[in-house]
This record gives C-alpha cells, sequence and structure tokens, in this order.
C-alpha cells in the first residue's frame, strides 16, 4: 500500500487547492493509495518523506511570473513555484507528467489513467520558467455560469494564468446564453443585470481559489460615470441624460450616442472634468475588485468614432489616452493600489500618440488588439519588413483599417518606440475565425505558431478573447496555444499527437490525419476569403469532405462513439460537417431559397444537439459566422471592415 | 436540458462548501443537468426562481439545534438550517431524498443513482430539527489521516454533527497506525509530534470547512499540567524530579508514577498549585485552539488511584474536580473565551460531590461514559424505576457498577438541581462490536440505544467512541446510528431496507437474511461472555458458518464481488467469517496449537489484506484483546471485570 503525504506549506487558499486538486487525482489514478495530509506553517527542509506544496526558499518569489519546481523522488521531495497560482500550475503539472491530461474544459476532458503508484515510480523533476508573463483567456461568447466555471477550471491545469473578464458583470456573455438567441427549441430565458452581478461573484471567487490574475474590465469607463454598468442601454435610457450627453463626444457638430449605441459612443476626453469622472470611476472599479490585478482601461468600442471637438482634435485620440493613463496612475498611487493597469491599441488608437508619454512606464501593459488581422498567417510572419511600411495616415473618424500583418505590427513598434513599457496581445483566432477551419487542426497551428512567436514581436503575454465553448470537435487549438504560452520552444507536431493520443488512444494519429483532411478540403483561407482562386474547386472539395467523413464515420467513429466524449463529439462532428458542405453547396448555386432552407437545417441540427454539446460548442457566435462570413465569402468581395 | 441556480446567501465557507457538494453531485446524478451559481449577501424572497442556500428567516438561528428546511418545488426553492453546519447537512439531505447514499466513509461508499432530472424530480420538502443536538464520533482505534478525512466528510452527510479528536495530544490512534504494531507484515514509519501536529491542523481545516462542532481533549490534562506534551511512563526518568513527583497522589503513602504509567497516576488534587496549573493548561489551551468548541476536562484515567493524602482525603474527588472546573471558568470568563467545558461521572468521579458545586452550569457539558456496559442488553431495557441503594465512595475500594441503571443512577446525582446539557459517551463500536461478525444485532442495539437517550436518560447527545474504520462487512451500524440520532421515531427495519438496497440492489433481502445468520451463529452475547448456555453449541455453531459463508459466496457474492465494493468486501468477509470460525472451533476444543495456528492464520488474512481493507476495517484494537476475550467467552464462568 503506498502512502504518500502532502505537507501543505501555509494557509493560502490558492495552495489549499492544489493540495485538493493533487489528492483528488492521485487517488483518481490509483484509489488504493494512501493521502496522508498534513499544514506546516512553512517549509522544513530537515523534514523528508513527504511531498512538500506550496511556497519554499527553492523558489524566489514572483508575483507575476510564474516559475514552477518539481522535485519529487521516490514519492518524497517538493512541487513549489514563484507564487501561489504558480504551486497550483505545478501541482497540476505534477499531475500531468504522471499521465493525467485534460484536454478541453469540463468534467468529460479529463483523462486519468489509472494505474498503480508505485512510490519508487513517483518521480518529477521539473523547473521551467514560462515563456510568457501573461496566458490568458478572455470572455466571449454565450456563456452560461458553467462554461465560464469550466473555462476558469481548466486554465491552470494547462497552465494559463489570467482570466479576463469583460464589462463590469460579464451580463453581454450570460444574457446570451439565457435569450438562446437562433434556437428554435428553447424559449428565451429571462436574465437581468442583477443576476449577472451575482454570477459574477461566484465567477471571482473560482478566480480567486485559484489565484488566476483577474483582468477587467476594459470597455465600460465612458459609461460607468454615469450609472451605466450594464454594456447595453436603450437610447431612451433615462441614464441617458443632458449631463451625459454633454460629455459624449462631438461628431459631425453634435454630441450623442454613436449610431445609437452606449458602448459604441466615446467621451470628450478633452475635457478635463470628463476625465477626472472616468478615473473616479477607474478607482471604484479596483477597490470593489480586489481580485483584478490587471485593470484593462478601455474607452468606447466602434471605429471612426471620436470626438472631432476643437480642443479634441489637436491630438490623437491616443494621446489623450495616455493623458487619462497618466491621471489613473496618480490616483492609483494616491489610494495605495498597486493594480497594474492594460491598455489597448485597438481601431483608432491603433494609430501611436505623438505628444504625450507615460510617467510611470511600471504601471501599465499595453497591449494590441489586431482585430482586423488575418489568421492565415501567424501574426509573426511578416512578408515586408514593418520598418519600411508606409503606414497609412491618422485621419479623424475617416480609418481603414489595415488587414495586413506587416502594417498592424509597424504600428506595434511605434507605439512600442514611444512607450517604452511591457506589451501583450489580445486576439481573436478562437472568437470567429475558428469557425472556418471545422477540422481545427490548421487553426491550432497557427495558433500555436502565434503564441511561440510572441518574443519575436517583444510580446510578453496574450489574451485569447475567445468564445468559452470552442472544443468541438478537439479542443487542440486552446490546448496549443496554452502549451506555446508555456514553452516557446514546443513543437505542435509534439502537442498534437500527444493531444490526439490523449482523446483518441490508439486512434489518435488516425484521428489527427482525418481532421487535418477535413480542415484543409474545407480550406479556411478561402473561407475567410482570402482564397478566390479556390472557389473554382469548391464543389469537389465538398463532395471530397463528405465521402472522407462517411469513411471516417463508418471504420472508426461509429465503432468507437462510446468510448468516451472525444469520440461523442467526433460523431457529432461529423454530421455537422455534412451539414456544412450541405451549406456551402447551396451558396455555390447562388439560390437564395436553397441557402435558407440549408441554413435552417444546419440552424437546427446545432441546436438539436446542443444538449449534448453546449460546453464544447457555442453555437450563438456559429450562426453569426455562417449568417454572415459565409455570405461574404461568396460575395466575393474582399473588404476591409472589421468585424464586430 | 435542465438548469438550476444555486444562490448562495453570504460568504460563509461552509455555506460555500455545501453548495459546492450540491452541484458536484447534482452533476454527478445527471452530467446533463446545468448548474448556474450566485452569491447574494441576503436572502430575497422576491427571486423565486432559483435554489437559495444558507442562513434565511424561515429557519431561526441556533448555533447547537440543527434544524433544517428544505422546500424546492420543481428545482427552485429553499435550503436552509438553523446555522451553517445545519445548511450543510440540509444539502445532502436534500441529495438523499434525491436517491444518493453515502452507505460508509469513503469514496467507495457513495452511492449516485445515475438518472435524468427533471424539474418534478427536484422536488423536496423538509422540515426537521434532529431528535439529538450532540451527535458525534470520537476518535478511537489507528488511524491516519484519510481515515479521519473520510469520517469527518461522512458525519454531515448522514445528519451527524460533531467530531471529538481525544486525548493531549491525539497521538495513540495515529501512532498505532504509524507504528503498525500488530502488523506483521509492515514496518513502523516514523510520526513524532511534529507530524502530528501538522495532521491536526489539516484535520482543523477540515472540521471548519463543514462548522462541525469541535471537541477535543479529554485525558491528558494532568500531564500537561506537570509540563509534558506526552505521557512519562518510565518511572526512572530524570524528567520525574522531585518538585513533580510531589504533585502526584499519594498512595500507601507513596507519591509515584502508577504501575500503568502516566495516564493512570492521579494528581493530588487538593494542591491549590496543582489545580493551578491544571488550569493554566486548559486556559492556554482554549487561547491557542479557538476552533475547539468544547474541551473534555479529565483526569487521569482508571480507578481506586486517588490521592490519600490528609487535604485529599477531606473531601471527595468529585469536589476537587468541581474545584478546577470553576477556577477554569472564572479564567475563561476572564479571557473573554467561550469554550464549552465537558466534565464527566467516570470512574472515581461517579461519585458526585458534596462539598462545592458547578457556578456557571452554561459553561458545561455534562458527560456519562458507561465503560463497564454490556451490550447485550440496549437503553431500552434500562429500568427507570431503579432505586437501589448506590454504593458509599470508599477511597481507593470501589467496585465499578457494571450495570446500567446504576451508572445512571450516579449522573443523576451529580444532575440533582442544574439542568446541564449532557452527552453519553459511548463504546458501542469501540471493542464490542468484533464480536459480532455479522453487524447486524450491534446494529440493532445501537440504533435502539441512540433512539432511547432522551426517554431513557433525558440526555442530548452521544458521542461514539470507536473506530473511524468499522464498516466490515457492511456500515449499517453506524449508518443506523446516524438516522436514529436524527430521528427517534425512525425504524431500524426501514433503515436495513435503505441501506441494503443501497449497497446490494435487489440482493437487499438476501444479504441481510445472510448477515442475520452471521451474527445468529456467532451469538454476540456468548462471545462476550454473558451467555455461557451457547458454549457447547459453539464448535457446531461455527462449522455452520464455514458452511453458510460457502454456500453465499457461491451462490450470490462470487457472481457480484466486481460490482461494487459493498460485494468485494463482502467477499472479504466470507473468508474472515471462516478463519474466525476456525478459531473459535480451536477454542471449543481447548486445542493450544490449532488456536495458534488458527489465529496466525486469522491475523495473517487480517492484515495481508490491508491494502484493500483499511478504509473500513481496524484490527487495532480487537488483535489486543483477541485472544483474551475469546478465552473469556469460553469461560465457565461469568466475567464481571471491568475491561480497559
Amino acid at each position: 500500500m503506498t502512502t504518500i503525504t502532502l505537507a501543505k506549506i501555509g494557509k493560502n487558499t490558492t495552495v489549499n487547492f492544489a493540495v485538493d486538486e493533487l489528492c483528488k487525482y492521485l487517488k483518481m489514478m490509483d484509489k488504493t493509495v494512501l493521502i496522508d495530509r498534513r499544514v506546516y506553517d512553512e517549509y522544513d527542509a530537515s523534514a523528508n518523506g513527504v511531498i512538500w506544496v506550496g511556497l519554499t526558499p527553492m523558489v524566489k518569489y514572483q508575483k507575476l511570473d510564474d516559475e514552477i519546481m518539481i522535485d519529487v523522488k521516490a514519492g518524497a521531495g517538493v512541487i513549489t513555484a514563484a507564487n501561489e497560482r504558480a504551486v497550483l500550475i505545478a501541482a497540476y503539472r505534477f499531475l500531468r507528467e504522471l499521465g493525467c491530461r485534460w484536454i478541453r474544459p469540463g468534467d468529460d476532458g479529463e483523462i486519468i489513467p489509472e494505474k498503480k503508484l508505485e512510490k519508487a515510480e513517483v518521480n518529477v523533476s521539473v523547473r521551467e520558467m514560462p515563456s510568457n508573463r501573461y496566458r490568458g483567456i478572455v470572455i466571449e461568447g454565450a456563456s452560461h455560469y458553467e462554461h465560464i466555471y469550466n473555462m476558469i477550471n481548466w486554465m491552470p491545469k494547462v497552465s494559463l494564468n489570467a482570466y479576463y473578464f469583460q464589462f463590469y458583470a460579464g451580463d453581454a456573455f450570460l444574457h446570451l446564453w439565457y435569450m438562446h438567441k437562433y434556437n428554435p427549441f428553447i424559449a428565451p430565458e429571462e436574465y437581468t443585470f442583477e443576476e449577472a452581478l451575482h454570477t459574477k461573484t461566484c465567477i471571482f471567487d473560482d478566480l480567486a481559489k485559484r489565484g488566476i490574475i483577474g483582468v477587467g474590465p476594459g470597455h465600460g469607463f465612458c459609461l460607468f460615470p454615469f450609472g451605466i454598468y450594464e454594456i447595453h442601454a436603450e437610447p431612451d435610457d433615462p441614464r441617458i441624460n443632458d449631463d451625459f450627453i454633454s460629455c459624449m463626444a462631438e461628431i459631425d457638430g453634435k454630441r450623442g450616442l454613436f449610431k445609437d449605441k452606449v458602448n459604441f459612443t466615446h467621451l470628450c476626453y478633452s475635457n478635463p472634468a470628463v476625465r477626472k469622472r472616468m478615473i473616479d470611476g477607474a478607482i471604484k472599479y479596483c477597490l470593489e475588485h480586489p481580485t483584478i490585478e490587471l485593470l484593462r482601461f478601455g474607452l468606447a468600442d466602434g471605429m471612426n468614432n471620436h470626438c472631432e471637438c476643437e480642443q479634441c482634435r489637436k491630438m490623437r485620440p491616443s494621446d489623450w489616452l495616455m493623458m487619462l493613463l497618466n491621471e489613473l496612475d496618480e490616483a492609483l498611487s494616491a489610494n495605495g493600489l498597486e493594480t497594474k493597469v492594460g491598455f489597448s491599441a485597438y481601431v483608432d488608437t491603433l494609430w501611436p500618440p505623438e505628444h504625450i508619454k507615460v510617467n510611470n512606464p511600471d504601471r501599465f501593459v499595453f497591449n494590441l488588439s489586431p482585430s482586423s488581422r488575418t489568421y492565415s498567417k501567424p501574426l509573426y510572419e511578416v512578408d515586408v519588413d514593418p520598418a519600411t511600411v508606409t503606414l497609412p495616415p491618422y485621419e479623424r473618424n475617416k480609418l481603414n483599417m489595415p488587414r495586413d500583418v506587416e502594417t498592424l505590427v509597424a504600428l506595434y513598434w511605434q507605439w512600442k518606440k514611444w512607450l517604452g513599457t511591457k506589451s501583450t496581445i489580445f486576439d481573436y483566432q478562437m472568437m470567429w475565425d475558428h469557425f472556418l477551419d471545422p477540422g481545427y487542426a490548421t487553426c491550432a497551428k497557427i495558433l500555436h505558431a502565434d503564441a511561440t512567436g510572441l518574443n519575436k514581436l517583444d510580446f510578453i503575454g496574450y489574451f485569447s478573447c475567445q468564445e468559452q465553448r470552442a472544443a468541438f470537435p478537439t479542443c487542440l487549438p486552446v490546448y496549443a496555444l496554452a502549451a506555446g504560452l508555456w514553452d516557446k520552444n514546443s513543437k505542435f507536431e509534439d502537442i498534437s499527437s500527444d493531444y490526439y493520443a490523449a482523446a483518441f488512444g490508439e486512434d489518435g494519429a488516425a484521428v489527427e490525419a482525418y481532421l487535418q483532411k477535413i480542415s484543409d478540403l474545407f480550406d479556411p483561407v478561402f473561407m475567410r476569403n482570402e482564397n478566390p482562386e479556390a472557389h473554382r474547386t469548391a464543389p469537389a472539395r465538398m463532395d471530397a469532405i463528405d465521402a472522407l467523413v462517411d469513411e471516417f464515420k463508418a471504420s472508426h467513429i461509429d465503432v468507437s462513439k462510446d468510448k468516451n466524449a472525444s469520440w461523442k463529439y467526433l460523431w457529432y462532428h461529423a454530421d455537422y460537417c455534412k451539414h456544412y458542405t450541405e451549406l456551402i453547396r447551396a451558396y455555390i448555386t447562388g439560390d437564395e431559397a436553397l441557402i435558407e432552407e440549408k441554413t435552417k437545417a444546419f440552424t437546427h441540427y446545432h441546436f438539436s444537439i446542443e444538449p449534448e454539446t453546449h460546453t464544447v460548442l457555442d453555437n450563438f457566435q456559429f450562426d453569426e459566422v455562417y449568417q454572415r462570413w459565409i455570405k461574404r465569402v461568396f460575395a466575393n468581395k474582399p473588404t476591409n471592415e472589421v468585424d464586430f | 436540458m435542465i438548469s438550476i441556480t444555486l444562490a448562495k446567501i453570504g460568504t460563509n465557507q461552509t455555506v460555500a462548501y455545501a453548495v459546492d457538494e450540491l452541484a458536484h453531485y447534482l452533476k454527478l446524478i445527471d452530467k446533463s443537468l446545468l448548474i448556474d451559481q450566485r452569491t447574494y449577501d441576503a436572502y430575497d424572497a422576491d427571486i423565486t426562481n432559483v435554489v437559495w442556500v444558507g442562513l434565511t428567516p424561515m429557519v431561526e438561528y441556533n448555533a447547537l439545534d440543527d434544524e433544517i428546511l428544505i422546500d424546492v418545488k420543481e428545482g427552485a426553492g429553499v435550503i436552509s438550517g438553523a446555522n451553517e453546519r445545519a445548511v450543510l447537512i440540509a444539502a445532502y439531505r436534500y441529495l438523499r431524498e434525491l436517491g444518493i447514499r453515502w452507505i460508509r466513509p469513503g469514496d467507495d461508499g457513495e452511492v449516485i443513482p445515475k438518472k435524468r432530472l427533471d424539474r418534478e424530480a427536484l422536488t423536496v420538502s423538509v422540515r426537521e430539527t434532529p431528535s439529538i443536538r450532540h451527535r458525534c464520533v470520537c476518535i478511537e482505534g489507528a488511524d491516519a489521516y484519510e481515515h479521519i478525512y473520510n469520517m469527518l466528510r461522512w458525519i454531515p452527510r448522514n445528519g451527524m454533527n460533531t467530531y471529538y479528536l481525544q486525548i493531549l495530544p491525539p497521538m495513540p490512534f495515529f501512532n498505532r497506525w504509524y507504528a503498525h504494531t500488530h502488523n506483521p507484515l509492515r514496518s513502523p514509519e516514523p510520526f513524532g509530534l511534529p507530524e502530528l501536529n501538522a495532521t491536526v491542523a489539516r484535520l482543523d481545516e477540515e472540521i471548519a470547512k463543514r462548522g462541525l462542532l469541535y471537541h477535543a481533549g479529554g485525558h491528558g490534562w494532568h500531564w500537561k499540567a506537570l509540563g509534558f506534551e506526552f505521557r512519562v511512563n518510565d518511572p526512572d526518568s530524570p524528567l520525574l524530579t522531585p518538585e513533580i513527583k510531589e504533585m502526584f497522589a499519594m498512595i500507601n503513602g507513596e507519591r509515584k508514577l502508577d504501575s500503568r504509567g502516566m495516564g493512570f497516576t492521579q494528581l493530588c488534587y487538593s494542591n491549590p498549585k496543582v489545580r493551578q496549573r491544571m488550569a493554566d493548561a486548559v486556559v492556554d489551551y482554549c487561547k491557542a485552539h479557538p476552533l475547539v468548541n468544547y474541551l473534555h476536562f479529565c483526569i487521569a484515567d482508571g480507578f481506586n488511584n486517588q490521592c490519600e493524602c490528609e487535604e485529599c482525603q477531606k473531601m471527595r474527588p468529585a469536589d476537587y474536580y468541581v474545584m478546577v472546573l470553576n477556577d477554569i471558568d472564572e479564567r475563561l470568563n476572564k479571557e473573554g473565551i467561550n469554550t464549552k467545558l465537558s466534565f464527566g461521572a467516570y470512574c472515581d468521579l461517579l461519585w458526585e460531590p458534596r462539598h462545592e458545586k458547578i457556578k456557571n452550569p452554561d459553561r458545561f457539558i455534562l458527560d456519562l461514559s458507561p465503560i463497564s456496559r454490556v451490550y447485550t442488553n440496549s437503553y431500552l431495557d434500562i429500568n427507570t424505576e431503579y432505586n437501589e441503594p448506590l454504593p458509599e465512595y470508599v477511597r481507593n475500594k470501589v467496585t465499578l457498577p457494571r450495570s446500567f441503571e446504576a451508572n445512571f443512577a450516579f449522573l443523576n446525582k451529580w444532575r440533582e438541581g442544574t439542568d446541564f446539557d449532557s452527552y453519553v459517551f459511548e463504546y458501542n463500536m469501540m471493542w464490542d462490536h468484533y464480536l459480532d461478525p455479522g453487524y447486524m444485532n450491534c446494529a440493532r442495539v445501537l440504533h435502539i440505544d441512540v433512539t432511547h437517550i432522551k426517554e431513557k436518560l433525558n440526555m442530548n447527545g452521544w458521542i461514539s467512541c470507536q473506530e473511524n474504520r468499522a464498516a466490515f462487512p457492511t456500515g449499517l451500524p453506524v449508518y443506523a446510528m446516524a438516522k436514529g440520532l436524527w430521528d427517534k421515531d425512525s425504524k431500524f427495519e426501514d433503515i436495513c431496507d435503505e441501506y441494503f438496497t443501497a449497497a446490494f440492489g435487489e440482493y437487499s433481502r438476501d444479504v441481510q437474511d445472510y448477515l442475520w445468520k452471521i451474527t445468529e451463529l456467532f451469538d454476540p452475547q456468548f462471545m462476550r461472555n454473558d451467555h455461557i448456555e451457547a458454549l457447547p453449541t459453539a464448535y457446531e455453531r461455527a462449522e455452520k458458518i464455514i458452511a453458510l459463508t460457502h454456500e453465499f459466496e457461491a451462490s450470490h457474492i462470487a457472481p457480484n464481488k466486481d460490482v461494487n465494493a459493498s460485494w468485494m468486501y463482502l467477499s472479504y468477509h466470507a473468508e474472515y467469517c471462516r478463519l474466525y470460525a476456525e478459531v473459535i472451533k480451536r477454542y471449543a476444543k481447548n486445542d493450544i496449537e490449532g488456536i495458534k495456528e488458527w489465529s496466525e492464520k486469522y491475523n495473517l488474512f487480517i492484515f495481508g489484506n490491508e491494502p484493500v481493507l483499511h478504509t473500513v476495517h481496524d484490527p487495532s484494537l480487537f488483535t489486543e484483546i483477541f485472544p483474551r476475550w475469546l478465552k473469556r467467552a469460553f469461560s465457565t464462568v461469568v466475567d464481571t471485570t471491568v475491561d480497559f
């Protein structure tokens, strides 16, 4: 009978959770193993025979950089790290070294090998520093609490460490779930902003338990001063009063809502009183949300919607943003808050400042949000030296967003040169674009390449703005993202084969090849309207997909579909692919009635399987994609419009 | 797809744990269920589409009496209790109403029905107050951390509410496990005071997490008063300085260590310095252990070992005992500490005080420990009309009463004129249960006992001093105990049906009949030397046991032994019974060599299978007494000595 003694150091909640998790999964691996648990005030090098779990002098404390150290020989030693969150990451890493895998968020993503844990065989030695400081997921899509919980619960298991809870209450995402938009089978459910606030409390507790770096809220600081915490408010909302309107951006000589959208409405940032109210709102937010360690200070959403008043015109929006940030830094310091502040080069603020610099660079984390980029190649793979790119001029409210990577990178370098701060990237591949690659093989490769190439562009972190449910047919993209963010030297092929082996056992390689073919045949470059030539081969490719799916389903999926959840999802995915090809064929014909029929059939299929697939497939966003994006492919009109 | 929203009220950790457990087990019943979670500061009657979990105005707060309220209709309503622990108990009760059973401590005791939960199935209505206030398990036997952890988890799941970590420090129990004293197959493992303290620190966390009432202390204050952490049992130890010895009880003119060691060495309680040091020890302990709700204050163990010095002779031991209790109470009041103190009518202290009186009854809880009781009869058999004259107290010449009535009459002398909170400290599951290998009669007696505590004794608590691993072949005794403590009107037969159906499904009746036959053939009354008339049939009954187990093994156990852990244990139990019966056969024939040979086989079986059986079977104490008790069983004279 093997006894493993877990010696917790101190009483920190996250370290406690790390020990709980070690205990849970070790028992799942070998239910005969006897787990002893102890609590010590501090590490004691003279006490051996136990596995110490917690902070030790062996790893220097660092709040943000998650260095881990595992030195366990014959079931005794140490699992330690630079901070409590990293201890949890180290605990999961220890379990991964013993064979556990968490291949997607949710309980059915756990692959726990059942085996005898002989003490002599419990040997793990790892000492690593992650390649990137911030390894984050951002809430998007239609999300029930459980979907968010699944993601938060999964993140440290694959070494991700930051969660960006967008908006004050995340109500937009929660609301999307409860509305069941497009779902013909479920009536909308009532879900209020107040309910979202109470769900948020649980989400923040889940983050705190794991020590995950809380990030938020992003957009909203234009609204908080006026008592608006929801991300949507109707134009006739009484809070949109004269006081608020007087603070709004002036466009075409008039101050008011931009396109009737409160969250797309900038303020008049040259007005000191407006800035003061925004800063006060930010301080209040920080005080109310101690879990938020990285405050994302976002202006309004949208583009070409900045104030045109005489004062505002004197500087670029980025300069006014710098002014706001310096004032925020002073206010945070005055309140004794060490909260870091993130801000973005995003749409109009892609164009860097010309006049104002940040006074305290250590406070800030600059962020690039390349919402207009293509995912046909990794961000760092530039065809032209960005230094030679002629930048498009900044023209207030008349901007075209650059879609090419080179221009985006050139703008980013200009920002970097101006600021001298660390920077992260906020990217969207798993928001919409992944739906254009139903095999998930190619998009996983690009995502991993982006993650491992971050240092080439001097990024120290990545925030994946994405559906929380993006694991259909597999979760390889986000799994590979996590692996790449941890280790820039990781090889995609190794990650991929490890993933498929965990999910599909001895058929791993066959499934890997199958899904790569699905990816290739759909051709994501074509699907994102960047390869008009591929129109010619589209009908044949769709037929080939159908044939491939039929063949693989018969040979592999049907016989394995009850083995585990991965096979189950692959089984549903087979029909999903065939519905998808039907839709594309309809588009090829250009027959509107047929398109409508196939769209409807696809929608029905989607939502009919939702009870079985809701943890891995976000139907809301996909419906958005094939309602608009696929139409765009067959309109064959390349566009520079940013799609949000 | 059903969504259920759990609305946690407040941030109390026990309520949070109740919500976690609800979410965990609801998902285990129906993995398709979507669980939403929210946190509210207070209950809001206007919100009716959630399950409120926590304290509400619907149940009046009571720190001790665990009233529960469950009013859930179609997945919405309230799960509440009179205190946070009761909320957790209510949560588990809700799950039990949905079909879950926890039939023994440990993961393999969970019986979770897998089923679709529609809204109708989520309807539960319960409003109950437990029949008995203090529903406690006390540590005994040989224990690793995990064994106690298993018990702590099990306690609230079955409506119990208290754990008693007895003795200062509670080393003997851990030492029995880690030293593997009687196990010929394992070497001792190191386990000293630092390891014990670190283990207890972890157990403290588990107790606090569940809001359990926490009892500690017991024997040990006298050696703490002398400045020792442990018993000093070597009479020649240099630690026993003349100053220390001066505080020992004087017996036959000498102040020295009792021949059985310090545990049995009384002090000279008339000595103010002794009393002062005992009070100091208690107050210091309370300050350092704020989690402990009830501190047991005992003097040394044993009887007829009281001090005979001139001062001590002036009053009964109980008078000096009360003097110390009043001193402690006064000191605790000054410190603002509200820890309750438990005191006992035990051994020489059975004889009530004649001169001193408890000044502050609210501080105290009275303990009756009928250690000399025989378990052939239950509390139902207590003669409440008992009015035999009680023997006078004669210092160091007392005979402890064996009848419960006499014990109880002594207790009532203590209670005259004062309404103390109270409990019985009982030993059914400490030694005696091993004399009933079918566990049926001991379960029945235990259930009768606990359902008659109030009616027969007018007491309000039960502390089961027991092996924490006592579920071989089933957990029925402790399960029935928990049920009876909660509901004095519960029926043993119903509990049996519920238990055996959960454990053995359609074979419930067959297994019950089989185990009853095992019980009857072993004849616990005979085994405890209380039915010498059965001596002539012992051999034949042992033969029948062997035949019966073979027969039932072939017909029922073998085909089912891989179905679940209950069947697996029953499989080992059949062989256990056969070996036990073989030993009995040798005793019946007075075959000394055979006794030795088969006792060794029996021991080897027990310890050889410890890796499989350790969570349900604790052979440590029984191994110590096995030869002595069996020898006694085959004696033709009823032995009336009190055995401890």
